[in-house]
């Protein structure tokens, strides 16, 4: 052992002398130097081992103790799942303060995607809906719209679509089956419609179905069903869309649609051919129906100074015009129709639909 | 004396049981473990601080954190590892907290004065004479120990006070083993030099019953 290593070893030694003294001289008796540098340290700890020691306060000790045996007292009165939950909650507002800025920012920049995205969708949807209802508007006689009692009676054979006065979910829900030409809803398909398509047919059996309870559970007003009797073509009503007629009417649709849906996607096309005949002659039944509801609306008209037809009045006149083929006086009704708000937009779109003078 | 003298037997359970008994709610066992460490934590912290009230302050700060995290404590290291770790950590931010508030430390030397303060604040104890030899020779020993620059100082104390390893001084400070030997052999040396009028009287007292 060098000198170097004895210096490192000093301590080892100091300790290895109580056990092995004989050894410990061995290793020192060659190097004066290292034999000098063990004695002084071996003196330098004798004098620490001189150290006066303290005692710590006992009223410091007895608050410890106390201190222990609260902590200890707490651990057992709860079950240690509940000391471990302790051990590792953190409070809401602090898990909130770390989570790490870039996830915070992650989660910002989504919501901001998704409203920007729900945005635009939201408004193409509405349009939609707005179409759909007003296209199918177009399909439906004006007495189905609102305010159809201010016409009288003379518009009464209109009275026989009570489902007209159902509630506008299950309105628009009845004129999507108008847009949707499954063999069910025997509608006349909305302008510009494509061929049906064969997955449409669970859907529209399925808000048939939903009208059906509608109608059964007495959703669909009485006079609805008192009126249809009235009705001086009840054949008409139920070559129309069956979606929206009374409850018998939407037992026979439902029929239909379990008989559409049990019978194979081909005959999809059949029923095409069918509902496209039925269409013409529901055409011609709107024709002679217009023709009534021109004459008892000039009737009126002519009788009663003081009458002023509504807003929808005038969208359905015009309408009928329209259906009669009388160019002129469809754009007078719908030009008043188009300046009220309520029946600007469909009016507009009538006059659209009107051939160019 | 405390230095490797706490009187365990085999048979006894370790440092570390008695604190996974603690945690499992065993009081008795924590009264075990605070009578082993309390004295040679205490002169650790009153040696290191060099103010009584300080280090009392120190001293429960230090087991009320050892009862609040004794949770965390897995068993990886040793108990007097960890006791010594907090206590030292305790100190660091005492140490800390006086810069910050402008207290001078002790072993700064002023300006204008050729000693550094510790030297000449006033001893509150009894002076030599009043004192029996035996404590005449301690207090000179404190005060040699108090002396020493901070980093022997620790090492120092954490070997000679509570007897622990070269190993675990050198968990506690932070630095190698064989610079933790170094340093304490450069306090010895420093000691040796301070008292050296004294090794014979140490001689002597050490010798007395």
């Amino acid at each position: 052992m060098n000198c170097e290593e004895c210096k490192e070893r000093v301590f080892e030694l100091i300790e290895r002398e109580a056990v092995d003294p004989e050894g410990v001289r061995a290793i020192l008796a060659d190097c004066p130097d290292c034999r000098a540098e063990f004695d002084a340290m071996k003196a330098a700890l004798v004098l620490a081992e001189q150290l006066p020691v303290e005692e710590p306060p006992p009223d410091i000790d007895a608050a410890i103790l106390r201190k222990a045996a609260l902590r200890t007292e707490n651990a057992a009165h709860k079950p240690a799942t509940e000391l471990a939950q302790e051990a590792t909650v953190v409070p809401l507002r602090k898990r909130f303060l770390q989570t790490p800025p870039w996830a915070m920012a992650a989660v910002a920049l989504l919501a901001v995607g998704l409203g920007v995205w729900s945005i635009p969708r939201g408004v193409q949807l509405e349009s939609e809906a707005d179409s759909g209802v007003s296209e199918a508007e177009e399909a439906v006689p004006f007495a189905e719209a609102p305010g159809d009692d201010a016409l009288g009676g003379g518009l009464a054979p209109t009275e026989a679509f009570g489902a007209a006065q159902v509630s506008d979910e299950a309105k628009v829900a009845a004129l999507n089956e108008v847009r949707a030409p499954a063999p069910v809803a025997r509608g006349r398909p909305a302008k510009g419609a494509a061929r049906p398509a064969r997955r449409e047919l669970p859907r529209a059996k399925k808000r048939l179905d939903a009208l059906a309870k509608q109608s059964a559970s007495g959703a669909v007003p009485e006079s609805a069903a008192a009126s249809a009797p009235e009705a001086p073509a009840q054949v008409q009503a139920d070559d129309r869309a069956t979606a929206r007629a009374a409850a018998p009417v939407a037992a026979k649709g439902e029929a239909a649609a379990e008989r559409s849906v049990q019978g194979v996607a081909v005959a999809a096309d059949a029923d095409f051919a069918d509902e496209e005949a039925e269409d013409r002659g529901a055409k011609s039944a709107e024709a002679g129906d217009c023709k009534a509801k021109v004459a008892a609306f000039e009737r009126r008209l002519s009788g009663d100074k003081g009458y002023e037809p509504g807003p929808e009045e005038e969208l359905a006149i015009g309408r009928c015009y329209q259906t009669l083929g009388d160019t002129a006086k469809a754009r007078t009704w719908l030009q008043r129709a188009a300046t009220d708000p309520a029946t600007k937009r469909r009016a507009q779109k009538a006059l659209r639909s009107l051939p160019a003078n | 004396m405390l230095r490797r003298e706490r009187g365990l037997r085999v048979s006894d359970p370790s440092d570390e049981e008695l604190l996974f008994a603690y945690r499992h709610g065993d009081g008795e066992a924590f009264q075990t473990l605070f009578g082993r460490y309390r004295g040679p934590l205490f002169n650790f912290l009153l040696r290191q601080v060099r103010d009584r009230g300080r280090a009392e302050e120190l001293y429960q700060d230090s087991w009320s954190k050892v009862i609040e995290r004794c949770d965390e404590f897995r068993g990886d290291a040793k108990f007097s590892t960890w006791l010594y770790t907090i206590a030292r950590n305790a100190c660091i931010d005492h140490q800390r907290k006086m810069k910050f508030r402008g207290h001078a430390s002790l072993d700064e030397t002023q300006r204008g004065a050729s000693h550094p303060m510790v030297e000449r604040v006033a001893n509150p104890g009894l002076g030599p004479d009043e004192l029996g030899v035996g404590e005449a020779l301690r207090e000179r020993i404190a005060s040699a120990v108090e002396d020493l620059p901070e980093e022997q100082r620790e090492v120092f104390l954490l070997r000679q006070l509570q007897g622990l390893a070269f190993k675990e001084v050198a968990e506690v400070v932070g630095v190698p083993v064989n610079t933790v030997k170094s340093r304490m052999r450069y306090a010895l040396e420093r000691l040796q030099l301070g008292l050296g009028d004294l090794r014979e009287q140490a001689a002597e007292g050490a010798g007395e019953p």
